[in-house]
């Protein structure tokens, strides 16, 4: 009886983190705003060359951006999820393998080094993006 | 059983070999399903069979995930998680034994459970020494939905395997006794 109480209790403060957890998401996490949006994207490769796109866009995170610009045919990405959002593993077939030379895809926003995954990055009104090829 | 003082053997290496091997398999096994995974469950049953000898094994998985992923942030976090989770299964079925308690499953399920939901926390500090306090707490509030997942798969899956592989590995542990 009082082993179940203890347990009860237990589970309880679980999902009472759980909760809190939500809350701190919901209160502090990647905000999105629906809605037409400018933006502009900056491709530069592993030779340094830079490909331009600009638009608006409904999209609310950078994933979903992307993938429309995919889809209209001049630009191409491949990417995979992992424990932390989406990496991005090659953009317009130059595949950036960190396993073999340290190569990734680095997220600029805004002049900044993205915080987020692309899955995860808001997109606002007026955003410069960058995808750079780092080593 | 958990004594800590005998020398390492030939067997208790062969054994292990054989929680790496289980620990790496069930990794590739859900590597699709973002932070759906065996590990924990499988570190806190292998430790409380052969105690905090089974760091040895999470070790060597983080070693095979480095020989397969390469070196990346994440290498740092599994290097303290894993032992963490480890030596707190210990303590805890140390604690249940001197009190003369055999494991059930809900204790184990609920460390499994707090350990997923603390999981970004804890992987979240590198990021304190790479960029700052503020870059430590957003990356861990961009990873809250999946540490939620993670504690509530943890918790299913402690729950629902406890009994069955808890049998099993008795059964086996009496074949490849370690000596601890």
């Amino acid at each position: 009886m009082q082993n179940n109480k203890k347990l009860i209790l237990a589970l309880a403060a679980i999902a009472a983190a759980i909760l809190v957890m939500v809350g701190i998401y919901r209160s502090f996490g990647p905000q999105t705003s629906a809605g037409s949006k400018s933006y502009t994207l900056e491709v530069m490769d592993d030779l340094e060359e830079v490909k331009n796109y600009s638009g608006t866009t409904d999209a609310e995170v950078l994933k979903d951006l992307l993938d429309e610009l995919a889809a209209q045919g001049d630009f191409s990405y491949e990417a995979e999820d992992g424990e932390y959002g989406t990496y991005i593993l090659s953009v317009n077939g130059v595949t950036a393998d960190y396993s073999q030379d340290g190569a990734y895809w680095a997220i600029y926003v805004n002049g900044e080094y993205g915080q987020y995954g692309a899955d995860s990055q808001p997109v606002e009104d007026g955003d410069a993006f960058r995808l750079v090829y780092e080593k | 059983m958990t004594g800590d003082r005998q020398p390492v053997t030939v067997r208790d290496v062969a054994v292990l070999g054989m929680m790496t091997a289980l620990l790496e398999a069930s990794k590739r096994l859900l590597d699709n399903l973002p932070n759906v995974e065996l590990i924990t469950f499988l570190l806190i049953m292998f430790t409380l069979f052969y105690g905090r000898r089974v760091i040895a094994a999470a070790l060597a998985f983080t070693l095979l995930e480095i020989a397969w992923w390469g070196v990346h942030v994440w290498v740092i976090m599994y290097l303290y998680v894993w032992p963490v989770l480890i030596l707190i299964t210990d303590r805890l079925h140390r604690g249940l034994r001197e009190r003369g308690e055999t494991p059930t499953p809900l204790p184990f399920a609920l460390l499994a459970a707090v350990f997923g939901l603390l999981f970004g926390a804890m992987c979240s500090i590198p990021y304190l020494f790479i960029g700052g306090p503020v870059m430590m707490i957003t990356w861990w509030i961009a990873g809250i939905p999946y540490d939620i997942l993670h504690g509530v798969s943890n918790f299913l899956i402690c729950l629902v395997l406890f009994k069955p592989v808890h049998k099993a590995l008795r059964r086996s542990a009496a074949l490849f006794v370690i000596a601890f």
